[in-house]
């Protein structure tokens, strides 16, 4: 059941990306992973508003596209995890994000890493596939 | 000589106070990523987080010997599983265990499976040849020298690089009986 | 009960790390040596609010941002919450504690202590000794505040030791 589409970036308090990647079981297409970055770039402005709205973290479905739907997961930091998915799995969706998150924090703790730098660790990169394969 | 078992470390470690190891794991990680910024150079950065170790542990000492009771290890095997048993225990709440013992009994290997200082630590490429723990050496080095016996430390394992363990090759040099560790005010 | 450590083991490390910037980097800069100690524990508590805040609901305003320092995150630190938050209602507050643990420490290590100063300026340079190193949880204090969107200047008021008072300035 795992989702044909899906792309999940990471976006910093600073409105940087600092880790992307097409998670979906669909082929790779470049042109296509360019278009899924630019949708969630545009849903940034609508996260930027519901994120004072309410004190959750997983915003669910808050931006469209076709059969595209982007779902936010906001942490106290106001970094945001962001899926664009095509499948309709909330409960995967929000452990998925919840994981990730855990996963984040493990990053953010590494005093090497700099905070709002890209996370260029090859072992978070295998863990996030992991966990998307997991429930996505 | 108290008897330096596992349990006498752990006995320790449970009546000394105790704070939160995130906090001390993070701090000590934040200093190596501001001397990384201000060194430059990863060989410096090693050399410096020794420095700072020795001056630790030429001071951390006291607190040992006070709260371990021991008098004073004479023979230098007595000592490595002191350090290993109940000073690793004492202070980093976890026990090292010692090896690889050369034929006259002055090298060894103190083994560390599980080490608070780098839970959530990983380098990147950049960082190649430092030694992020290199503190700790530098502590051993300090605490044996202010009981009289100069050692040469150095890394022989390191999980940060690959390795399945932490592992510090202690090489007595000198021993200097006569000296005590205390000035002798009384 | 997560992973503890002695207490010895941070405390040796506060003091190694406020020496060497200090004494050995920057003996005669000390601003310098001010900055990079405040850099270290901005980074700390930067890290640290990202992670106790984990599983709960963001902040909706400054003051509960501020609470929770008080409370939660002052209790994972020092086993204790602070004892007294004032506020002008204006973006500053501050906070009292009563006894704050890293003073205590340092007003027994004997290595700040100058005896050997005739002109009693010892005193005056524990005073230095002390202030180097409110440096610190200041920096944590401010880098996690910043984590949680609220940038702002951190200072540490020792007039009346072993209490010690952090004043947060918020920023407009």
């Amino acid at each position: 059941m795992m989702a044909t589409t899906a792309c999940f970036i990471i976006v910093s308090r600073n409105d940087i990306p600092i880790y992307e990647a097409e998670v979906g079981s669909a082929a790779k297409r470049e042109d296509a992973a360019q278009l899924h970055q630019f949708i969630l770039h545009a849903a940034l402005d609508i996260v930027q508003d519901l994120a004072w709205t309410t004190s959750a973290m997983f915003l669910k479905a808050i931006d469209r596209f076709n059969d595209l739907v982007v779902s936010v997961y906001v942490t106290a930091g106001h970094t945001r995890l962001m899926l664009l998915h095509d499948s309709r799995n909330d409960d995967g969706i929000k452990s998925f994000f919840q994981e990730v998150h855990e996963l984040y924090i493990k990053t953010l703790l590494n005093p090497i890493y700099l905070p709002g730098s890209r996370i260029t660790s090859s072992h978070f990169d295998t863990k996030v596939r992991a966990l998307a394969r997991k429930y996505l | 000589m108290a008897p330096a078992g596992p349990r006498f470390g752990d006995a320790i470690f449970a009546n000394v106070e105790r704070v939160n190891a995130e906090l001390f794991t993070l701090t000590y990680g934040a200093i190596v990523r501001q001397l990384l910024t201000d060194l430059e150079e990863v060989e410096e950065v090693n050399k410096q987080l020794d420095q700072m170790g020795y001056n630790i542990g030429i001071r951390l000492i006291d607190e040992f010997l006070a709260k371990s009771n021991v008098s004073r290890c004479v023979d230098f095997k007595e000592t490595a599983e002191m350090i290993a048993k109940v000073g690793f225990k004492m202070f980093l709440g976890v026990s090292a265990s010692v090896t690889n013992w050369d034929a006259d009994g002055t090298c060894c290997g103190i083994v560390l499976e599980d080490n608070p200082l780098v839970d959530f630590v990983e380098l990147p490429d950049t960082c190649q040849g430092l030694y992020y723990c290199n503190i700790l050496s530098g502590v051993i080095r300090g605490a044996l020298e202010m009981v009289s016996m100069k050692t040469e430390i150095t890394w022989v394992r390191d999980m940060l690089r690959g390795d399945d363990a932490f592992e510090l090759q202690v090489k007595l040099l000198k021993q200097v009986p006569e000296e005590y560790p205390y000035k002798d005010d009384e | 009960m997560g992973r503890e450590v002695s207490e010895s083991c941070i405390d040796s490390l506060l003091t190694e790390m406020v020496t060497t910037y200090c004494n050995r980097f920057y003996a005669n800069k000390p601003e310098l040596a001010a900055r990079r100690i405040e850099a270290i524990g901005f980074q700390v508590g930067h890290q640290l609010s990202e992670r106790y805040t984990m599983e709960r609901p963001r902040f909706s305003d400054h003051l509960e941002a501020i609470k929770f320092i008080c409370k939660d995150f002052w209790s994972e630190l020092f086993k204790k919450q602070i004892d007294n938050l004032k506020t002008n209602h204006r973006g500053t507050f501050v906070l009292q504690d009563n006894r704050f643990r890293w003073l205590t420490h340092l007003s027994l290590d004997p290595t700040t202590e100058n005896t050997e100063d005739p002109n009693g300026r010892s005193e005056n340079k524990g005073a230095q000794v002390a202030s180097m190193h409110l440096y610190f949880p200041c920096g944590i204090i401010r880098g996690a505040l910043s984590n949680l969107g609220i940038p702002c200047a951190v200072s540490a008021d020792i007039s009346n030791l072993p209490q010690c008072s952090f004043v947060i300035r918020i920023k407009a």
